[in-house]
């Protein structure tokens, strides 16, 4: 239902849900990211470039995820917001909550 | 070896025998005449001296020379000896060597005559001398010469041989024309024996010996008699079992042609029952439907049915009749008809089924039985009712794939008991839920290795093919059962029924407004966002004011799915936008829970993250987005109105 494309760069997960994240599919990124953040994961960049929809619920998500990530002392990025999804951030406020970066390399180097 | 060689050794035999006998029987004759012809010589000689003897014997040598010359002349003579009564020796002439003692002497002399000893090698003739007053004054004793007398006897066995030799030749060949003469009738027996062997026998090849008078003629009458009788037996048998084979070919034949015929009926009959079932679904837009059964034999006892109860009911069925053949197939015809006529008055499944089983039980004269499951589903709300006699209830998969067994309801097979009431059970379905009713045939098809299908096997088949067609879903089952017997023979019929919940989706375009229905599922959002999306696009309204609207509609309905009813049930929300001159109008209303969006409380944004609670963001981001969001609660339905304004400059 939701297809999430993950890769690494020098021990640094990316993440990149595709499509949309709604109420339907945010507990899908949601199961995803708890697994990988408790194994041990804690520098994640989350990449939007190939997301065009997010709901409170996917918002929900990106929440929890910061969360856990800070208590776990790591770090967690967002980058390549489409403009609906930046305003939906802007809305909620997240802008104060996250580093969001222009561009994954940006991401990166904020994660490091 | 033939009768006529042993016959002709035999009589051979028996003229050598006869020859070698008396040449035998010749020998010892002559030695005999011989020594009775010394003796008589010796009793002339002993006659001779009879009365010029003294005691000495010497008183008249004349006489005694006279009688011993007289024997020394005879050739057989080869010495002659004169003794005392006491055995003493008188007088020797020739060649005598033998001193004779006096018992012998005296054995020889009370015998009264002549004794002869020495056997074969020096034949002795003693032949006693009396006086003149006859008593015994001594004896003669004459030595026969050995030599001369073999001679003879040798000389008489030699033409005695020669004798014997002549007679078995003559024999041998007189044995040879006898038995030929003897053994030819037999030897035409025999030839006779060896034809009828060959079954080649001729009544002419006899003719000589039946004439005979003897037993062999009555011998070769009656083996004629009874080679003849063969003959013509066999001729009849022969004749008999051409009869028969032609009589079983014909037969052959007829069975043969009477097969294809019943083949042919049994084909139509399968022909004719597949032709009773519904070959189409009924049509509907709010589910699909697929059915299939595949017969074991020609005529099979599994059947299916859909019946449209009314627009928004439809009834399904699977069975399974007892048995398989013509009286399953008959069996089947009969509950069918029965099944249709109970369902179509609408009745619960439950009670269909109890009525059902009565009237089996009533009209079963081969005491079959059927397993039933029965189900309606009710279109509008999704909601199905189901019940089951003996038989497995139907299996669920889900709109997200997974696949659940619904529970059974404890029923027991129809037409066996009476008086017996059936229990049903209630699923909601949602939009995308697709049932699976099947008999047994599926789950207990074998493999060459007796291993069944199973349960396990046709669920893992149907996980996650909720977005193949029914009828492809159908297929992937049949084809996965069929893969796994490959080779083993199909022990039972194969039946299957699919349908699929698609949901009253209703949606409706008319100038400027939209109206659709969703179901109370996540799922529904989605295909809401594709529609209010096309329907943008077509009014040309920019994109952000259908963004907007899409995530307004979207936390709004979700948080209604999620948190508006109790139950597990199906429910409507509606949801209606409406493009105006200088606004976007939408309005969603449902029968949940009264929920008023305007009263949540507004998330404070200005926390951080490790202040921030997780929920409350949805109706802040309607609100905010929104230029207008009013709520009202009417008739037991919430209805919230959303205003999104057109302005002419666009944000993005």
């Amino acid at each position: 239902m939701l297809d999430i494309a993950d890769t690494r760069h020098e021990g640094i997960l990316v993440v990149a849900p595709m499509g949309r994240l709604d109420s339907a599919t945010a507990g899908v990124l949601e199961t995803w990211l708890m697994e990988r953040i408790a194994s041990g994961e804690t520098h994640i960049v989350l990449d939007f470039d190939r997301l065009f929809y997010i709901s409170s619920a996917g918002l929900r998500v990106v929440l929890m995820a910061g969360k856990r990530v800070k208590a776990a002392g790591g770090r967690l990025e967002l980058c390549a917001l489409a403009p609906p999804i930046r305003e939906v951030f802007e809305i909620s406020g997240f802008f104060k909550l996250f580093d969001v970066h222009a561009t994954l390399d940006e991401a990166l180097a904020a994660a490091r | 070896m033939s009768f006529r060689l042993r016959l002709i050794l035999l009589v051979t035999g028996l003229i050598a025998t006869v020859a070698v006998v008396t040449t035998a029987a010749l020998a010892w004759s002559t030695r005999h005449a011989l020594v009775a012809q010394a003796e008589a010589n010796g009793h002339l000689a002993a006659a001779m001296l009879a009365g010029s003897t003294t005691e000495t014997g010497t008183d008249n040598p004349h006489a005694l020379r006279r009688a011993t010359d007289w024997l020394l002349a005879i050739p057989e003579v080869e010495g002659v000896l004169v003794t005392a009564v006491d055995g003493r020796a008188l007088f020797r002439a020739g060649t005598i060597s033998e001193e004779l003692s006096a018992e012998r002497l005296d054995a020889a002399l009370a015998g009264g005559g002549t004794l002869s000893l020495g056997g074969w090698e020096t034949p002795l003739v003693v032949a006693p001398v009396t006086d003149a007053g006859g008593a015994p004054a001594g004896a003669v004793v004459v030595a026969l010469a050995p030599g001369r007398l073999h001679g003879v006897i040798r000389d008489q066995v030699e033409v005695a041989a020669v004798t014997a030799v002549i007679a078995a030749m003559l024999g041998l060949v007189l044995a040879v024309l006898l038995a030929r003469f003897v053994t030819e009738p037999l030897e035409h027996i025999g030839q006779a024996v060896s034809a009828v062997e060959a079954r080649a026998f001729d009544p002419h090849v006899l003719r000589t010996v039946v004439a005979r008078r003897d037993e062999l003629g009555a011998l070769a009458r009656v083996f004629g008699a009874m080679a003849q009788e063969v003959v013509n037996r066999e001729a009849e048998m022969e004749a008999l079992v051409r009869k028969r084979t032609l009589e079983l070919e014909t037969k052959n034949r007829a069975l043969t042609a009477a097969k294809h015929q019943l083949d042919a009926e049994l084909n139509m009959a399968q022909a004719m029952q597949q032709a009773t079932l519904p070959a189409t679904f009924p049509q509907h837009e709010a589910y699909a439907g697929y059915a299939n059964m595949t017969p074991a034999r020609e005529v099979g006892g599994d059947f299916y049915d859909a019946l449209l109860l009314d627009e928004e009911r439809i009834g399904i069925a699977v069975a399974d009749v007892s048995g398989k053949g013509v009286p399953a197939a008959f069996f089947m015809l009969v509950s069918r008809a029965v099944l249709r006529r109970i369902a179509n008055s609408g009745q619960p499944p439950g009670a269909c089924l109890t009525e059902a089983n009565a009237a089996l039980v009533r009209d079963n004269p081969l005491d079959l039985f059927v397993s039933v499951c029965y189900g309606i589903l009710d279109a509008r709300t999704g909601e199905f009712r189901y019940a089951a006699g003996g038989h497995h209830p139907p299996l669920l998969i889900r709109a997200d794939g997974d696949v659940v067994s619904l529970p059974g309801t404890g029923g027991v097979v129809l037409g066996v008991m009476d008086d017996l009431a059936y229990e049903e059970h209630t699923v909601h379905l949602r939009r995308g839920d697709t049932l699976f009713l099947f008999t047994d045939g599926v789950t207990e098809a074998f493999d060459i290795d007796g291993e069944a299908f199973g349960d396990r096997r046709l669920t893992k088949c149907l996980q996650n093919t909720q977005l193949l067609s029914v009828q492809a879903q159908a297929v992937k089952v049949l084809d996965a059962v069929d893969k796994f017997a490959a080779g083993a023979p199909q022990s039972d019929d194969i039946t299957c029924l699919v349908l699929r919940y698609n949901g009253i989706a209703e949606t409706m375009e008319e100038g400027n407004r939209l109206a659709m229905v969703l179901t109370n599922d996540l799922s529904e959002i989605r295909r809401a966002a594709l529609v209010v999306e096309a329907f943008g696009r077509r009014r040309n309204l920019p994109r952000k004011v259908v963004f907007d609207l899409n995530l307004s509609l979207d936390e709004l309905v979700t948080n209604t799915c999620s948190y508006g009813w109790d139950d597990d049930a199906g429910h409507e929300i509606r949801i209606s936008v409406a493009v105006g001159e200088d606004a976007v109008t939408a309005e969603i209303v449902d029968d949940a829970k009264p929920f008023n969006p305007l009263t949540t409380a507004t998330p404070d944004t200005t926390l951080d993250l490790d202040d921030r609670p997780i929920g409350g963001l949805g109706v802040h981001l309607v609100r905010t987005l929104m230029d207008e969001v009013r709520y009202d609660r009417v008739d037991g339905h919430n209805h919230v109105v959303l205003v999104k304004r057109l302005d002419k400059r666009p944000t993005f």
